[in-house]
């Protein structure tokens, strides 16, 4: 019987028993050469494997290996080298970090998350790029998927979704120490051991960070952190994970105290402090190859002591996912999860601006969702559809529906398109949150905005249409383009109401200001991403994103014109990674942001250098050195709020070196 | 609030699967890594005469808990290396290790890896293994991961001591070579 013949056979018998992708694919394996089989991807952990260069989503991976060749000494500067992403440093210890428009500090609508745990803070609207950190050396990959990730993801993943994985202990056995200093990051180190006790592999780290002011400012900071990460199995179908961490910082800021007499107002530098913890539970059975049930279950706190309020947040989280095979050509995914927090708000005692009314609170969220993946015919066409419902205590009932459809012109091109609905459910600074801030001071008068959170804030809606196209030549390049179009609705607005006299001498004016959903938006633009294999020691990446982005507040709104102009127009990078001879590495990027007329910030242009060399496979010596040429270059101003008060903090050159040593 | 569906591993991880878009390919770990075993059989020469209790097979033993399971024997079982029928051997415990010509050993039997060599003195056996530092200790040829990828790593001074020849191409893949 001829091989092909005998070969379809056995893929029949295969799809008859149910185990099609594994066994079908493993017999190939042995007809690959070495050069092949060096270029074979494996699943980190052994599930239905499924190529990224087939999902119809914008989606990036940054690997581990991009990650320690980079240079980068925090999670926002890694984000840098991602198409799509904005990523500004507003000061040494504060960052703003968004994905296809409206970056701020207080973004809203991305969902960041770590090993499925979510970091993104609702009371603070944002995330804590300060505090938020792991060791990099231990980190599998950072994957960033643009567009609404809703269906799946739930809320706030409105315009992104950042997760960064972990590896397993299992892939992080044995020890290793790594230290260094420099300027800016004046001096840090990390330990890990992972080991095994019996059968189980586990890791325990830990990991410091100190950084200097920045030119000007009085920002400098700190971050401890330690934990760990246990990894077994049954020895048969159920895989378990255990990891948890703690950390605690210190930051300073610059804060502006008001007082009703005089001096009015001063000018102090303080010191704000974060801490919390986190532990994790996660069980996985696999029944087959297309088939499993997984549940999660994590506990986090959160401390946030900053000037002008203390915020404290115990979070507890479970979610459970049944994957299953319907029908011929269908693979269903349903799943729920249930969510509670306990929110607690002190008014500081330095500078208390925010009240949240109450002060205490507590909030749950049911959630549920389903999707299907359709092969509508084999190995060409694959239609998904899914959508996410929940319950939460702010707006109620909220669904997001996707659908999206994939194109598989050959093994290595796919075409996709794609529709999604997403929200961003209120926080409770939306809704129960007075903040009072000085936002004039004229000769003796102060005027005091306060800021009022509505009962009836609604939920900020998009519906954002995509599209892509992947496709690689010759094994050699790889192409990645996305585009989008997303309409916006119901966004948060301030609406100026009247004003009260408190104090006539000094004369004391207090603004009214109501959050409300008063601002449409349209976005358009698109994201290329380019990956070039010169040769086995050589890669060439490079990315360019276009962002386009048309606001139309209501006739009463205030302050959200300039939103638009704060996000760059063009960005690009163009980044090397090149392996020299005598175990010598030299990696660099260039990068391109454009300027944000909203805030007269100028475009600029920077490179990253780094050069690296292991004299012995345990031991590396690198020398790392950011934002060259722009030597003192300035990259946001945070709007007019309490915090930084629109001090301008600018990024300069900075050069540091690193030894890591194996054991 | 954030009501966030956690969209976790491994499905998580699957969905937007480790694999960058350049990516060919895609397999399980194990298969991938006995697939490898077979190219080093192919690019690796025994000296003539060498383990002759393996009486005429070529043969693959593991050492410690086998990772591979049934996969390895269904992907390499009806394989042949210079005519020779590939039998794939697990060793449990130190006492039953016998000559063959590959032997993997799993990392968390590496401790015993002086224990392993001395037994294994003046035969050639090729030894792998996926343990950081396995060459530094005098083991010859290590699984390590990089992206996700597999690549190795070569310790030619022990395998010129077993009197393995191997070839310039597998020495030339290798991320890096102990010479």
């Amino acid at each position: 019987m001829p091989k092909k013949v005998v070969f379809v056979l056995a893929l029949c018998l295969l799809v008859l028993s149910g185990r099609a992708f594994a066994v079908a694919a493993a017999p190939g394996l042995t007809e690959l050469s070495l050069e092949e089989l060096m270029n074979v991807e494996i699943t980190s952990v052994s599930k239905t494997p499924q190529v990224l260069s087939r999902t119809a989503a914008a989606v990036h991976v940054i690997s581990n290996e991009e990650i320690r060749r980079s240079g980068a000494a925090t999670i926002p500067d890694l984000l840098r080298l991602v198409p799509g992403v904005q990523v500004v440093r507003i000061d040494a210890n504060k960052w703003a970090v968004s994905v296809r428009g409206f970056n701020d500090r207080f973004t809203n609508n991305l969902l960041v998350l770590m090993d499925g745990r979510i970091l993104y803070d609702p009371l603070f609207s944002g995330t804590h790029w300060d505090i938020q950190d792991t060791p990099f050396e231990d980190i599998d990959r950072i994957e960033v998927i643009r567009g609404p990730g809703g269906t799946i993801w739930g809320s706030n993943a409105v315009n992104g979704v950042i997760n960064i994985i972990t590896k397993s202990a299992k892939d992080t056995q044995g020890g290793y120490v790594s230290g260094g200093g420099g300027d800016t990051e004046r001096a840090f180190g990390e330990f890990r051991y992972g080991g095994k006790a019996g059968d189980v592999p586990f890791r325990v780290y830990s990991k410091y960070t100190n950084r200097d002011d920045s030119p000007q400012g009085h920002d400098e900071w700190y971050a401890a952190r330690a934990g760990g990460r246990a990894d077994w199995d049954n020895g048969g179908d159920t895989r378990f994970t255990l990891q948890g961490d703690g950390y605690e910082g210190q930051m300073e800021a610059t804060i502006t105290r008001w007082f009703r007499t005089a001096p009015l107002a001063v000018v102090e530098d303080v010191r704000e402090d974060a801490s919390g913890g986190n532990v994790m539970g996660r069980m996985v059975r696999e029944f087959n190859e297309k088939s499993d049930l997984q549940a999660q279950m994590y506990y986090d706190y959160t401390f946030r002591g900053s000037a002008h309020v203390e915020l404290t947040r115990h979070t507890a989280d479970l979610d459970v996912q049944y994957r299953f095979p319907a029908f011929d050509a269908q693979e269903v995914i349903v799943g729920g999860g249930y969510r509670v927090s306990w929110d607690e708000t002190v008014p500081s005692l330095v500078a208390p601006v925010s009240v949240f009314i109450p002060a205490d609170r507590h909030d749950d969220v049911w959630s549920w969702f389903v999707q299907d993946e359709i092969t509508l015919i084999e190995d060409l066409l694959t239609l998904t559809i899914g959508s996410k419902f929940e319950v939460n205590d702010y707006t109620g009932f909220e669904y997001q529906p996707s659908a999206s459809l994939a194109y598989f012109i050959d093994d290595k091109s796919t075409l996709w398109g794609s529709v999604t609905r997403a929200v961003r459910v209120p926080t409770p600074a939306d809704v129960h949150s007075v903040t009072e801030f000085p936002s004039l001071l004229v000769g003796a008068t102060t005027v005091t905005t306060r800021n009022r959170g509505q009962d009836e804030f609604k939920a900020e809606e998009i519906i954002s249409y995509e599209s892509g196209f992947r496709t690689q030549f010759y094994d050699k390049v790889s192409v990645d383009l996305a585009s989008f179009y997303s309409e916006y609705r119901d966004l948060r607005t301030a609406e100026l109401y009247g004003q009260e006299i408190l104090n006539p001498f000094p004369t004391r004016l207090i603004q009214n200001v109501s959050l409300e959903n008063n601002l449409e938006a349209r976005t358009y633009g698109g994201e290329l991403s380019l990956n070039y294999f010169v040769t086995k020691d050589w890669r060439l990446s490079g990315g360019y994103t276009y962002l386009y982005m048309h606001l139309t507040p209501g006739p009463t709104s205030d302050a959200s014109e300039g939103v638009e102009k704060r996000s760059p127009r063009h960005s690009a990078f163009a980044q090397s990674f090149i392996q020299l001879p005598w175990n010598w590495q030299l990696d660099s990027a260039i990068r391109y942001v454009d300027e944000l007329r909203g805030l007269n910030v100028k475009s600029y242009v920077v490179a990253d250098v780094r050069l690296a060399w292991q004299p012995r496979p345990d031991w590396e010596l690198s020398l790392a050195a950011r934002n060259l040429f722009a030597t003192d270059h300035l990259e946001y101003i945070q709007p007019l709020f309490f915090e930084t008060f629109g001090l301008a903090r600018r990024v300069e050159s900075s050069v540091y070196g690193k030894v890591t040593v194996k054991f | 609030m954030a009501a966030v569906f956690m969209w976790v591993m491994p499905q998580g991880e699957d969905a937007f699967a480790a694999s960058p878009a350049y990516a060919e390919t895609i397999a399980k770990e194990y298969p991938l890594k006995a697939a490898f075993l077979y190219n080093f059989a192919k690019f690796v020469e025994w000296p003539p005469e060498s383990n002759p209790e393996t009486q005429g097979a070529f043969v693959i033993g593991i050492f410690g808990d086998d990772p591979f399971g049934r996969d390895i024997d269904e992907l390499l079982g009806n394989k042949t290396i210079n005519n020779k029928k590939i039998i794939v051997e697990r060793f449990l415990s130190l006492k039953e290790v016998r000559p063959c010509h590959i032997l993997f050993i799993n990392s968390s039997e590496v401790k015993k890896l002086e224990d392993i060599l001395d037994r294994l003195e003046g035969k050639s056996v090729l030894t792998v293994s996926e343990t950081s530092l396995f060459t530094h200790n005098g083991g010859m040829i290590n699984f390590v991961m990089e992206d996700n990828k597999v690549r190795f790593e070569i310790n030619k001074q022990a395998t010129d001591k077993a009197g393995l020849r191997l070839s310039s191409q597998l020495l030339k893949l290798a991320k890096s070579v102990i010479a």
